[in-house]
């Protein structure tokens, strides 16, 4: 059995910017015990020396010329935003009094 | 339904795009699957008109002229919503097109529409859907496959010759053997993933659905070729891709021995049998292969996919785009894990902090780091099958469709994907081609993968079988 206990599935969910509740919390840890446990399969393979493969053609970074082109428009990209300020984003506040 | 060949040569040869493509818009509306998540009348009845203007005018219209094309919801178009499945991205408009939408419409193929996936493309099912499960057009008790199941079903159904899906573990192949079409997965590389949203970097590729192989050529050729958007494509430049059915006689063909389990139900052991017999008849070589890492594909592939969706999903936070919870007086942070904890459906939440987890301080080598390592292992064992052989065969699915919430275990599900995930791990091509029925009239699906960039040399495999498999006798796809 893969170890992971309610606390550690909170530590993940925090670190995933995930709120779970405390029913929520137990099935998904269930769920995650029952994946883990089948992953575990891979201890099993021999991997001494092997390289990890990130990229099934190993493929190294092809950029482009660094040329100006036309932007999205900003209008559209504004309407996407769930709140805006004039031709801004509107969020909480971020600093807080006394930060 | 006409394929997209006879679409594009009535089209070209004077016919009527609008025609065609009121026809289809007609059979959309009239269809229960649940197939389609958004239908463009307006846009695709003048697309088709302007396909009509060049005809008459001398232009030239293009190798698809006047073809319907329907495109998974999780690839970007400016007409249209683009929601992945997902409450998350319920009313997000994209401000530009995916590349192979405009690859398409600049080849005259005319998109009607969007189709239903798994939320965010995380699904063997379609059930993950935000918008509702999609029905299976042969026994619309069940599920189509998943997660390209619309696009799937929207072809097995007759609405449209050709729909686009994307592949990060099965995600083609396994719904157009559920469905009973054909569904290609190219090589990694070959298909720019610009505008596709991002489930899996590493794994992700956009293919075709169609009914036959030529057809799926047909539209590969139009979609392949570099990007400068996506630097992950190959930088070889667009051409069409000519089919010629290839000579079984002297064919290398293996069978993976880990391919031809008990783990199959026992109509998928006799499609397997009978292609086999088939095959050797016309002259093939069938050659067993071992692939003894086949069975550590699922684990390498979740921990791999789970890990890049983890990192690719945070881009979801409430504030630039997608869905925002109505939380006056929450903080930054709090806001952001309302938003994404109600915008997420059950299981893209479930694999997001299965990736967490493994990438995360005490776990990434035991599990992340290793499954890199066993993913090497995995595309080394495929380069050395295809030393000795042309391609390889195997089912595509271990059964046939199941019902509508017929799977509730995860890693159930996940299994459905046994024979697929290998194409993605290694990125090489896939194809799944209609071989038959089971005792239920369900299609089968046979799968054949190549050796990486060897798309066309599939493609010409799998149209001789198709070929042996029609002068069988034996049913091949669904189109109505």
């Amino acid at each position: 059995m893969s170890e992971i206990d309610n606390t550690a599935v909170q530590k993940v969910a925090s670190l995933a910017r995930l709120h779970l509740g405390p029913a929520e919390r137990d099935s998904v840890r269930k769920d995650l015990v029952k994946v883990l446990d089948h992953v575990q399969s891979l201890a099993s393979v021999d991997v001494e020396g092997v390289e990890p493969l990130n990229n099934p053609h190993e493929l190294s970074n092809a950029l482009r010329e660094d040329t100006p082109s036309a932007p999205l428009p900003t209008d559209e990209i504004l309407n996407l935003a769930p709140a805006t300020h004039d031709a801004w984003i509107a969020v909480p506040k971020v600093l807080g009094e006394g930060s | 339904m006409r394929s997209a060949r006879d679409i594009a040569e009535h089209v070209n040869s004077g016919g009527s795009a609008v025609q065609v493509v009121e026809e289809a818009l007609e059979r959309i509306h009239a269809d229960t699957s649940n197939a389609f998540r958004e239908v463009f009348d307006q846009s695709a009845l003048t697309s088709a008109a302007e396909i009509d203007r060049r005809i008459i005018a001398g232009e030239s219209a293009g190798p698809l002229a006047g073809v319907p094309v329907a495109i998974k919801d999780n690839i970007c178009t400016r007409e249209g919503r683009t929601s992945c499945g997902s409450k998350m991205l319920e009313k997000y408009r994209s401000p530009f097109d995916a590349t192979v939408v405009t690859r398409l419409q600049d080849a005259g193929a005319v998109v009607v529409g969007k189709v239903n996936c798994d939320e965010f493309a995380m699904g063997s099912s379609t059930e993950t859907c935000h918008f509702g499960p999609v029905k299976n057009p042969a026994d619309p008790s069940r599920v189509p496959g998943g997660s390209s199941g619309g696009s799937a079903a929207a072809v097995a159904a007759g609405l449209v010759p050709v729909a686009l899906g994307s592949d990060t573990g099965g995600s083609i192949r396994q719904p157009a053997a559920f469905c009973g079409v054909t569904g290609f997965k190219p090589s990694y590389g070959q298909v720019s993933r610009w505008g596709l949203v991002a489930f899996a970097s590493s794994l992700d590729q956009i293919g075709p659905f169609t009914t036959d192989t030529a057809d799926a050529a047909l539209v590969f050729g139009v979609l392949r070729g570099g990007d400068p958007n996506d630097g992950t494509c190959e930088p070889s430049p667009a051409k069409p891709c000519q089919i010629k059915p290839a000579d079984l006689k002297g064919m290398r063909v293996g069978v993976p021995i880990q391919a031809t389990t008990d783990g199959n139900a026992k109509s998928v052991s006799k499609m397997m049998a009978e292609v086999r017999d088939q095959m050797s008849k016309a002259g093939a070589e069938m050659v067993e292969v071992d692939l003894s890492l086949l069975d550590q594909g699922i684990s390498t592939y979740y921990v791999i996919a789970t890990a890049e969706a983890s990192s690719n999903l945070a881009r979801f936070d409430g504030i630039r785009y997608g869905h925002r919870a109505h939380a006056p007086g929450a903080g930054p942070d709090e806001l952001m894990a309302l938003s994404r904890s109600e915008g997420f459906g059950a299981e893209v939440r479930r694999r997001i902090l299965l990736g967490t987890y493994v990438l995360s301080a005490g776990y990434y080598d035991a599990y992340y780091n290793r499954a890199l390592k066993i993913r090497r292992m995995i595309r080394d064992e495929y380069l050395k099958a295809f030393a000795t052989c042309d391609v390889l065969i195997s089912p595509t699915t271990p059964s046939t469709a199941f019902e509508l919430g017929g799977i509730t275990d995860p890693v159930e599900m996940y299994l459905c994907d046994r024979y697929t995930v290998g194409a993605n791990i290694a990125g090489i091509p896939g194809i799944s081609i209609p071989f038959g029925e089971d005792e239920q009239s369900l299609p089968l699906g046979l799968q054949l993968l190549a050796a990486p960039f060897a798309d066309e040399q599939l493609l010409n495999a799998a149209a001789s079988i198709e070929a042996l498999r029609d002068q069988a006798g034996i049913r091949g796809a669904r189109n109505a």
